[in-house]
């Protein structure tokens, strides 16, 4: 069972790692590689970028130059955070994927198209909308996956919200 | 063998590593405590094996804390009472969770899994959950996402939910068959 001449790519297990440029994010990945990792996996880091500057400027209705040189700034920003977020898949198997959208039902639409084994998902910090110590995407996902959803607690977010909690040195 | 509903510790036993049917992966990281939280439910047990294929690393020392759900047996019969009944409902839970507790640990040996078992009957087990992952100094708590409940209107139960929102570690859910179907 544990022979490792018997692996075929049939047992390579698709992770899926949703992140926002976030620490939150960041320490999901850091978790996902020290407690879940296994030499076969392929990741697939998703970062659902959101457009809201955009979208929602007032300039939309009014200079159409505007709006697209902050589209262009965007872009540029996002190719940014890909490439950042690439650098983590040095030497592990995995590729980065950027796709607008609705965060929670991107996340879960790409768990099924790639077909991924767990979905790993940083508590917080998705998105500029931050209202519940469970943010609204992992709450999402979580009741839509169909596949195991791993939300990383970070100590801080019970810190943050009063909480009397563990020491801040938290060893994981 | 014990037969009173208690707080339980079954023995803590290591195996040799020839008996480990549990994990693909042999690499043995630093030693770590997991949580897995037992209700005796389908969901429940889905996500205890999930763990076990999937997550578990030789040196893993798993808890595994049983909270009996005992309530959707017992509330049924308050609408006529009758004592024989009820009698006989609660020798029946306490019996099933005995064999569920002896099952459990067949299963940690079996997998060859360093482990030890802990049952409490509890009104809110999501909060004994996360106070024994913080006592335990757990990395991880593995869930599934509901509960035997046959009233279903929720995709996930108040157990999971709690926990989702008041662990300081991270959480593992494992979705309910019959929501996968569904989809």
């Amino acid at each position: 069972m544990a022979d490792s001449e018997t692996k075929t790519a049939e047992h390579q297990r698709q992770v899926l790692i949703a992140m926002d440029e976030s620490h939150h994010s960041d320490d999901a990945f850091d978790y996902y590689m020290k407690h879940v990792h296994r030499p076969d996996d392929h990741v697939v880091i998703l970062y659902v970028p959101e457009y809201h500057n955009v979208i929602q400027s007032p300039m939309v209705m009014t200079d159409v130059a505007v709006v697209s040189d902050m589209m262009h700034e965007e872009t540029e920003r996002i190719k940014g955070v890909v490439s950042r977020l690439s650098k983590k898949l040095k030497n592990i198997g995995g590729s980065v994927k950027s796709i607008g959208g609705n965060p929670g039902e991107v996340i879960v639409k790409t768990s099924k198209d790639i077909g991924a084994a767990v979905i790993i998902l940083g508590s917080r910090g998705m998105g500029t909308i931050r209202r519940t110590l469970l943010g609204s995407v992992s709450d999402y996902v979580m009741h839509h996956s169909h596949i195991p959803v791993l939300v990383c607690k970070h100590p801080d977010v019970h810190k943050h919200h009063g909480h009397k909690g563990s020491d801040p040195d938290h060893k994981h | 063998m014990c037969s009173r509903l208690a707080c339980l510790r079954g023995e803590t036993r290591e195996s040799s590593p020839s008996c480990l049917t549990a994990a693909a992966s042999n690499e043995k990281g630093p030693p770590r405590c997991v949580l897995v939280g037992m209700d005796g439910s389908e969901n429940a047990e889905d996500a205890f094996n999930w763990y076990l294929k999937d997550i578990f690393k030789p040196g893993d020392r798993v808890v595994v804390v049983f909270c009996p759900d005992l309530i959707h047996g017992l509330v049924e019969q308050m609408t006529y009472p009758c004592r024989d009944t009820f009698t006989a409902s609660v020798v029946e839970a306490r019996d099933r969770a005995e064999s569920i507790q002896i099952a459990l640990r067949d299963k940690l040996d079996r997998a060859g899994v360093k482990g030890s078992i802990h049952m409490t009957v509890a009104t809110n087990p999501g909060q004994v959950l996360v106070q024994e992952a913080e006592r335990e100094d757990a990395c991880m708590i593995v869930i599934g996402c509901r509960g035997r409940g046959t009233i279903r209107r929720t995709v996930l139960g108040s157990v999971s939910a709690y926990v989702l929102h008041h662990s300081h570690v991270p959480v593992m859910v494992y979705p309910s068959l019959r929501t996968s179907q569904s989809l």
